[in-house]
């Protein structure tokens, strides 16, 4: 539903397009996407991608659910089931949610900042293809035990945080739980690759007069995502090292019989584990805090404590991590301790909420698709956020631990959270990088099946912890009172999986004649929404120059006497900055130019794993074609 | 390498120090992480050991001494380097940087000569937790360690080539922190590993 | 708009209601048998499920409070056609800030309170005890040893593979230990889970309020292997009043498989 701002009129599509091709050669055909610097065309890539790895870990979702539909069923042998919902597990957070993350941090970062790139451009193609290949690796593995149609799957099956010693040879053997480690760890390098480069363009890229506390708040989120990538990912490299080293070296960092413990293995995973889920969740955060103060029409509640929040979270989420060790025996002394650093780490998480709710509050809510998922998050994210607080409470996580009551907890804080807030994201800024609106309509079809099928999905298995029901079981007695509630669960499963066609369908129809959007369809309040839809390869025609947060905002409006906003008159806003068609038409810009080399480094990474895995004579080829790509890359002239 | 940002920008936008600095600075904090862990779980494992050979029985201090000196050292020539190449002598930064790359070579092979020897006399990567763990972390230092020395000597190639100007002196000093990293992370594995462990 | 407004608050509470009710009618125990942890039959399972509701009730009264909030938001301030006018533009209010950053981290510290006491209490094993079991876990059975007494070899008696006896109305401490992977030793009505790793003793104590049978569970994921494993590693719990649990541990010592087969029961 585009809305025509007063004072200005929307730019065509016809414009839009004429802007963006006349900008760069490079802007157009098939090839040029494997060559592509631009951080738009990268952040499309990466999140098409990662939204068709999610229908992947969907459909393995969907055949868990189909198995635990009914007591005592053998539609997927134990095997099969182990492998579903370890892959499910890992693809939905390594090859969905962060990388759909780390798809909106390239689409808005350079735009939000006022910035024309990253400060890396081929390093940031480089972290794309990574993951690409990364991900697709993860998933050869499923055609490497035998006849795939037969049902011989090599997919690992130690689960997603794969507990040592049941990675170990001894009782996986099969090369399932390598394809794993390694698959983890090429991904890994491509989150460190963005991580690296969103920081050095947000501390080092802002355009003129945003200073970091003019910054909007998903830059903020960004930023604290990143720093916590950086450091999260080279300790699950470490463990994922050690891993390889028993592996396929046989060395002893997980083997009880030389006297190591897999307790190691496990604080490992969860220093990196549990700022990951706050690598997860931050991004959504951010994009809600840009979509409520749109549609409230008001300007975020409290800025700083917001800002202040995340970096809190950030930092206490290095002191929380044994809080999925309470079962293990670490004694009481570390029991307590970890107990009340996770009871704390809810205050921050308790302000963004009630910020969000204060933002609303007293606003004008224009109830548009995007701002259903943001206030759907705030919703549904609170239910997952209390039941994480009724984990913190110790004894009665040995109770929980290891049950659905878990699951429960985490898919109300990844699906309630993360994937509301990234779906509201799409419906937000899809008009600003296709030029064409979703679907309103549908979009509401969309979220309430959504939103239905998720509380179907996910309450129960509230329940089902509560009664005492074991996750990752394949089968279960019919006599526990389980049965109801894991039906339940299965319809809802389905019932999501129907949302998703309807979001598809909403994509595609949308694409081919959905409205124009124009430059600013929902009256927004960040620089991007300055610029064409698409924006042209160079973003800005002309550096923008920010005098306050929301600068974009008020430039359209100044306010009276009585703090409400009046529209600046008609012309005036155009005249005072660049509205993309007059000035430069990006002539004299100097953008990057495309390379092939980041995508021929790339290609390096999984052809050493394969020789890892199977010979070690591919090992050396991996390795040179890394070296010409890194070399052909640091010597490549750079356009000037 | 980097898209480097327009000038007019004024600084309070900016960190001012420039991208690719910054970059390597984030680089190396992530890798203090990496470090840390392996170093972490070295300690951890130390006094867990079932079976032998054990630490006190291989480690040879005053020989490891003398290589973590020459490393030491080497961050000396690398100081050097910059240097020269900040005052625009190309030819003496030439010098400096072939002598670090030497003197990391020179620690390789000590690394090198030490790894046989311990293997010769019983241990390997599979032998026992100390084996692993010894084994993974210095081999870790040690792959960057020849990470470097690769870089450096690319870095002479091109000097060679005529190709490395005053101008670049920033990518020597990049180099420079890089190596420098290196250097310190085996000095903690030094002191933590060898000296305060070690028997 | 507004009648979207309305329609969205009767889906939005519809939904709600949903949700509360799931939630409710868990806690209220309509399924009694099973592994119901919020039907307890001994003291650690009670004193968790009484923590558990501890806390769940204010985090109620939280989810009570925001989805209200959210409702009575969208239904006050929805966008109203034909209102072409700006909202007041507020940027803040420090004090109320504070107050909301507060308010939830006193709210905490009293939760912290009873979970650090429980913490304790549960962590260590009780001075008075009736009887030690030491369990042992493997892919993917259960053994069960009684150090009490012992068999003609000296070892302690172990009983048949999936089956625990202890006795009623005792402190009974576990010693649990893994020969291979991470398993997890759970008895959901008596008490929290124990993982059972590999070189490593943990312990864990229950007491069961009445002699009865319940079921016990592997509860961390320890793999498969055809159509065995980890969701088939179950044991049976007998409780027994502590002469027939006596009795038992003798039978085992003296060796007849016959006498522990016929008081598997009692
Ligand atoms: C997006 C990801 C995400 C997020 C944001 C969180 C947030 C939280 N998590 Fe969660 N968690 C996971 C993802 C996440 N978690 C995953 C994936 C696992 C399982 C991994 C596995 O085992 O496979 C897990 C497991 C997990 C455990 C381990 C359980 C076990 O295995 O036994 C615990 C234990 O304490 C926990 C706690 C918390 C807490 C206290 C928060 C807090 O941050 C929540 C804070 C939010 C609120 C509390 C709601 C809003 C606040 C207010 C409205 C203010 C007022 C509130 C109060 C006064 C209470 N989580
Ligand atoms: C962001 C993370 C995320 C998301 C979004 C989900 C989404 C879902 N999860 Fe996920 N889940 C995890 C993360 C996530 N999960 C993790 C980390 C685990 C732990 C794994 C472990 O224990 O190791 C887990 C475990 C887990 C289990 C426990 C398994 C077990 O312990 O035995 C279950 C059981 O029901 C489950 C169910 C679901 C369902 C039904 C969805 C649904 O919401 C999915 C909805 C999506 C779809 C249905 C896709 C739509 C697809 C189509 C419409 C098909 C169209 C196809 C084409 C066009 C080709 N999940
Ligand atoms: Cu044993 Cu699971
Ligand atoms: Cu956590």
């Amino acid at each position: 539903m585009a809305r025509a701002i007063p004072g200005r009129s929307p730019v065509t599509m016809a414009d839009a397009l004429r802007q963006a091709r006349g900008a760069g050669e490079p802007y157009r055909g098939i090839w040029s996407w494997f060559s592509t610097v631009d951080h738009k065309k990268i952040g499309i890539m990466y999140g098409v991608a990662a939204f068709l790895f999610f229908l992947l870990g969907g459909v393995e979702a969907l055949l868990v659910r189909i198995q635990l539909a009914a007591p005592n069923q053998d539609f997927l042998s134990p095997d099969q089931y182990n492998a579903m919902f370890t892959m499910h597990g890992t693809t939905m957070i390594f090859l969905v949610v962060m990388p759909l993350g780390v798809a909106f941090m390239n689409l808005l970062i350079p735009l939000m900042i006022g910035a024309r790139d990253v400060a890396f451009p081929r390093l940031n193609a480089f972290s794309f293809w990574v993951f690409l290949l990364g991900g697709l690796f993860l998933n050869v593995s499923f055609f490497t035990g035998g006849n795939f149609f037969k049902g011989e799957l090599g997919a690992p099956n130690t689960g997603w945080y794969g507990y040592a010693p049941l990675t170990e040879n001894a009782f996986s053997p099969g090369n399932g739980v390598d394809f794993w480690m390694l698959g983890v760890q090429i991904l890994g390098i491509a989150s460190l690759a963005g991580g690296f480069n969103f920081i050095v363009t947000i501390l080092n890229l802002r355009a003129p007069g945003m200073s970091l506390f003019r910054m909007p708040v998903f830059i903020w989120m960004s930023l604290v995502t990143s720093f916590l990538l950086i450091f999260a990912m080279p300790v699950l490299a470490v463990a994922m090292f050690q891993l390889m080293f028993d592996r396929l070296f046989g060395a002893n960092f997980f083997n009880a019989a030389a006297g190591g413990t897999p307790l190691l293995w496990q604080h490992m995973f969860w220093i990196f584990g549990h700022p990951e889920v706050y690598i997860l969740i931050l991004p959504a955060m951010g994009i809600i805090s840009e979509i409520l103060p749109t549609f409230s029409r008001k300007p975020l509640f409290g800025y700083p404590f917001v800002v202040f929040s995340g970096i809190a979270i950030g930092f206490m989420s290095w002191g929380v991590w044994a809080h999925h060790m309470f079962t293990t025996g670490l004694g009481a002394a570390a029991n307590s301790a970890f107990g009340v650093s996770t009871i704390l780490i809810s205050v921050p998480t308790g302000v963004k909420i009630f910020n969000w709710l204060a933002t609303m509050w007293g606003g004008k809510l224009r109830l548009t698709t995007p701002m259903y998922f943001a206030i759907g998050f705030i919703a549904m994210f609170t239910i997952g956020g209390l039941t994480g607080v009724t984990h913190s409470a110790v004894p009665s996580d040995y109770q929980q631990n290891d049950t659905y009551y878990v699951v429960a907890h985490f898919h109300q804080v990844l699906f309630g959270g993360a994937i509301f807030g990234i779906f509201g994201g799409i419906y937000y800024w899809f008009p600003k990088f296709t030029g064409k609106m979703l679907h309103d309509g549908w979009g509401k079809v969309n979220f309430w099946m959504m939103l239905i099928g998720f509380n179907l999905t996910f309450q129960p298995m509230m329940v089902l912890g509560i009664l005492g029901m074991p996750r990752r079981i394949q089968t279960y007695p019919d006599n526990l009172g389980w049965n109801f509630w894991n039906a339940l669960a299965t319809v809802g499963a389905f019932v999501i999986a129907a949302s998703v066609l309807v979001f598809i369908y909403n994509v595609i129809i949308s694409l081919r004649n959905g409205a124009e959007a124009g430059n600013d369809p929902w009256d927004a309040r960040t620089l991007e929404w300055s610029i064409p839809s698409p924006p042209p390869e160079h973003n800005f025609d002309e550096i923008p120059v920010v005098h306050s947060v929301d600068d974009f905002w008020h430039r359209k409006y100044v306010e009276d006497p009585k703090g409400r906003p009046v529209p600046v008159p008609a012309g005036a806003a155009v005249a005072t900055h660049q509205d993309g068609r007059d000035g430069g038409h990006g002539h004299g810009i100097h953008m990057p130019s495309p390379s092939y080399f980041p995508l021929i480094s790339a290609v390096g990474l999984p052809t050493i794993a394969f020789g890892l895995i199977y010979s070690y004579a591919l090992i050396p080829v991996g390795v040179i074609i890394l070296a010409v790509g890194l070399y052909g890359w640091v010597l490549e002239p750079v356009s000037e | 390498m980097a898209y480097a940002a327009p000038h007019t920008q004024p600084l309070e936008t900016s960190t001012g120090v420039d991208n690719r600095k910054l970059l390597m600075w984030l680089f190396l904090g992530s890798e203090a992480l990496f470090f840390g862990s392996l170093i972490s779980a070295y300690l951890l494992y130390r006094n867990r050991n079932l079976t032998g050979p054990f630490p006190r029985e291989l480690y040879d201090i005053p020989f490891t001494s003398v290589s973590s000196f020459i490393l030491l050292m080497s961050s000396v020539s690398m100081v050097l380097a910059l240097a020269a190449i900040q005052r625009g002598d190309i030819r003496r930064m030439r010098i400096w940087l072939v002598c670090t790359a030497l003197l990391g070579i020179l620690f390789l092979s000590g690394q090198a000569y030490e790894f046989t020897g311990f293997y010769d006399r019983g241990l390997s990567l599979r032998t026992n937790l100390f084996g692993s763990t010894f084994f993974v972390l210095t081999g870790f230092h040690g792959a960057h360690v020849s990470i470097g020395v690769i870089i450096l000597l690319s870095v002479w190639v091109r000097s060679l080539q005529g190709k490395i100007k005053q101008s670049d002196s920033l990518t020597i000093e990049l180099i420079g922190l890089y190596w420098h990293f290196v250097d310190i992370v085996w000095i903690v594995i030094f002191t933590l590993v060898y000296l305060l462990t070690g028997r | 708009m507004s009648h979207r407004g309305i329609w969205l608050r009767r889906v939005l509470i519809g939904s709600l209601l949903l949700g509360t009710l799931l939630i409710f009618s868990s806690c209220s125990g309509i399924v009694s048998g099973g592994q119901n942890t919020l039907a307890p039959e001994g003291s650690v399972a009670g004193r968790q499920r009484d923590l558990f509701l501890l806390v769940v009730w204010p985090a109620a009264a939280i989810f009570v409070l925001v989805e209200g909030l959210i409702i009575l938001i969208i239904w006050r301030f929805h966008h109203r056609k034909g209102d072409d006018t700006l909202p007041r533009q507020v940027h803040g209010n420090p004090a109320l800030e504070i107050a909301w950053t507060i308010a939830p981290a006193v709210l905490l510290a009293i939760v912290a309170v009873p979970t650090l006491a429980g913490v304790v209490t549960l962590g260590a094993t009780p001075s008075k005890i009736g009887t030690t079991v030491n369990v042992s876990a493997a892919r993917w059975v259960w053994s069960f040893s009684y150090p009490d007494v012992k068999d003609s070899s000296g070892q302690p008696v172990t009983g048949p593979p999936n089956e625990l006896h202890i006795p009623a109305g005792q402190n009974v401490e576990f010693i649990i230990t893994s020969q291979d992977v991470i398993h997890s030793f759970w008895i959901p009505k008596l008490g929290g889970k124990t993982d059972a790793v590999p070189n490593r003793q943990n312990r864990m104590w229950l007491k069961a309020d009445r002699p009865g049978e319940y079921s016990g569970q592997c509860a961390e994921f320890c793999g498969a292997l055809g159509s065995e494993g980890h969701a088939t590693m179950r044991f049976r719990v007998v409780v027994q009043t502590p002469e027939a649990y006596r009795a038992y541990l003798q039978g085992l010592a003296s060796g007849s498989p016959q006498a522990v087969a016929n008081q598997g029961g009692n």
